[in-house]
């Protein structure tokens, strides 16, 4: 698998595997300090996808006691530790945009409004709570350099989870444009971000 | 075998990344993975996916409440990890301690046990190695019937949920042969199931388009190909109104699908009244 390349993530890398390889063992205190190098990104992504702080707050407990449980299942030669941790946080971030779905529409239907609603807040509010960090201005940046509509189709994709036939729908394209326009964005978004990373080992 | 051409295959790879592939799209997916020769052409893209997937989840941080913490620590405490892993030391071997020149029968003795420790190392690590390899395997497979089982649940859902606003809209002859199709129309919730059958399979290089005709113009609403039974049940986007919307129709289309259909539809049904 191809990750972020730059000498600092690749020591970071280096000193995650070896937590978690402790946190195999039942040491807690790996546990720990895991979370204090990761909750930022763990808990930036659930507030990202969902927009509410207590929900957010709840996926990340969510997603750092599976981690633990789940400990020995983590594979390095398929993903960073990061790139793990991130995976189970947007599955459990999902999980719980899919059940608010159904409690808004049974909560619409028992009004009787019958009006879909709308996920989430929109994304100006997100922009913030976060943090400064170098990875979010380089991310930030590569994302304005793919054009609106391929940007538009990847956060719909990543941040809220919506398949491409919702996609299509909701940008009022063809399934077929949708799709394509997902993958190369995705793929130049892998490349300039993996240029960027090269830049700075140079 | 996955019956889509790779570049098709190619364009569900990041929603088989980031989790957003439909019920169908997932059967085309994993099908296709199971073949080790569109596996290998696949594996790249994939990889490819993940890479910018994981610049996009870890690109925003916050700072967690600072209670947080301290719940995160108290749950771990109180839970078990799910399988006791062996530690990359765990050779199997013991040392002895020694504290005279052993006996030749002795020396002979522990080279004996010695050589039976490190072969039941060799041994248990090969085991632990399969074990991992078959929990991976498992892994994948639950992950894969998860999901299935979420789009099935939101199948159901379309379906029980619709109350009076569900539209059912037929496609297809009066008689009781050929293709049919039927649109369970969940005018509330904006989604439909679509259940077809009697079709027939398309080559490799084309799919079936489901239109809906509105405002007298005809607008793209799915790609899709039967299963092997000449069955499809599919959950596709539509309209949160019925105002508008004279007809659904089928025709067959190049694999990435039209812009405007390119032959007169086989399958026609008007949307009537609720």
């Amino acid at each position: 698998m191809t990750h972020p390349t730059h000498a600092a993530d690749m020591d970071a890398a280096d000193d995650d595997a070896t937590l978690v390889a402790a946190m195999c063992r039942g040491d807690q205190g790996a546990a720990a300090r895991l979370y204090d190098r990761h909750s930022g990104v763990v808990y930036g992504l659930a507030l990202r996808m969902l927009n509410e702080a207590a929900d957010a707050e709840e996926v990340a407990l969510e997603a750092f006691s599976q981690a633990w449980r789940n400990a020995t299942r983590y594979d390095a030669s398929r993903a960073t530790v990061v790139g793990w941790l991130t995976t189970i946080t947007r599955t459990r971030a999902l999980d719980a945009i899919r059940s608010r779905k159904r409690r808004d529409r049974l909560k619409a239907e028992a009004e009787g409004t019958g009006e879909p609603t709308a996920m989430g807040q929109g994304f100006a509010g997100a922009a913030e709570l976060v943090e400064n960090a170098d990875r979010k201005t380089a991310v930030a940046q590569a994302l304005r350099e793919l054009p609106d509509k391929q940007r538009h189709s990847i956060e719909l994709a990543f941040f809220e989870g919506l398949t491409h036939p919702e996609i299509a729908e909701r940008l009022r394209e063809p399934l077929g444009t949708v799709k394509t326009r997902i993958r190369l964005g995705m793929l130049k978004l892998r490349d300039l971000l993996a240029g960027q990373a090269q830049e700075q080992l140079i | 075998m996955s019956q889509l051409s790779i570049d098709a295959l190619r364009e569900l790879a990041p929603g088989y990344v980031m989790g957003t592939l439909t019920t169908d799209e997932l059967r085309d997916f994993t099908s296709a993975l199971a073949d080790p020769k569109l596996a290998e052409e696949l594996q790249p893209e994939i990889e490819a996916h993940q890479a910018a997937a994981e610049f996009l989840a870890t690109s925003t941080t916050a700072t967690p409440p600072a209670a947080l913490r301290q719940r995160v620590i108290a749950r771990i405490a109180s839970e078990k990890q799910s399988i006791v892993h062996l530690t990359d030391d765990s050779t199997g071997i013991v040392a002895l301690p020694v504290r005279r020149a052993p006996s030749r029968w002795v020396t002979g003795g522990l080279i004996t046990a010695l050589a039976a420790s490190v072969v039941f190392a060799v041994n248990l690590r090969r085991e632990v190695g399969e074990l991992r390899a078959s929990l991976n395997s498992t892994q994948t497979a639950l992950t894969t019937t998860e999901q299935q089982l979420q789009a099935r649940e939101r199948t159901v859902r379309i379906l029980t949920e619709g109350g009076n606003d569900m539209v059912l809209v037929r496609l297809g002859a009066n008689e009781n042969t050929g293709p049919s199709m039927q649109v369970f129309w969940n005018v509330k919730a904006g989604t439909a199931v679509v259940r077809a059958d009697g079709l027939r399979a398309v080559a490799a290089d084309r799919t079936y388009q489901l239109w809906m005709i509105r405002d007298s113009k005809p607008v793209s609403v799915a790609l899709f190909r039967p299963g092997a039974d000449g069955t499809q049940l599919t959950e596709v986007s539509v309209p949160t109104s019925v105002q508008g919307v004279a007809a659904f129709a089928v025709t067959e289309e190049p694999a990435a699908g039209s812009a405007q259909p390119t032959m007169t539809p086989f399958l026609v049904g008007t949307v009537g009244p609720n």
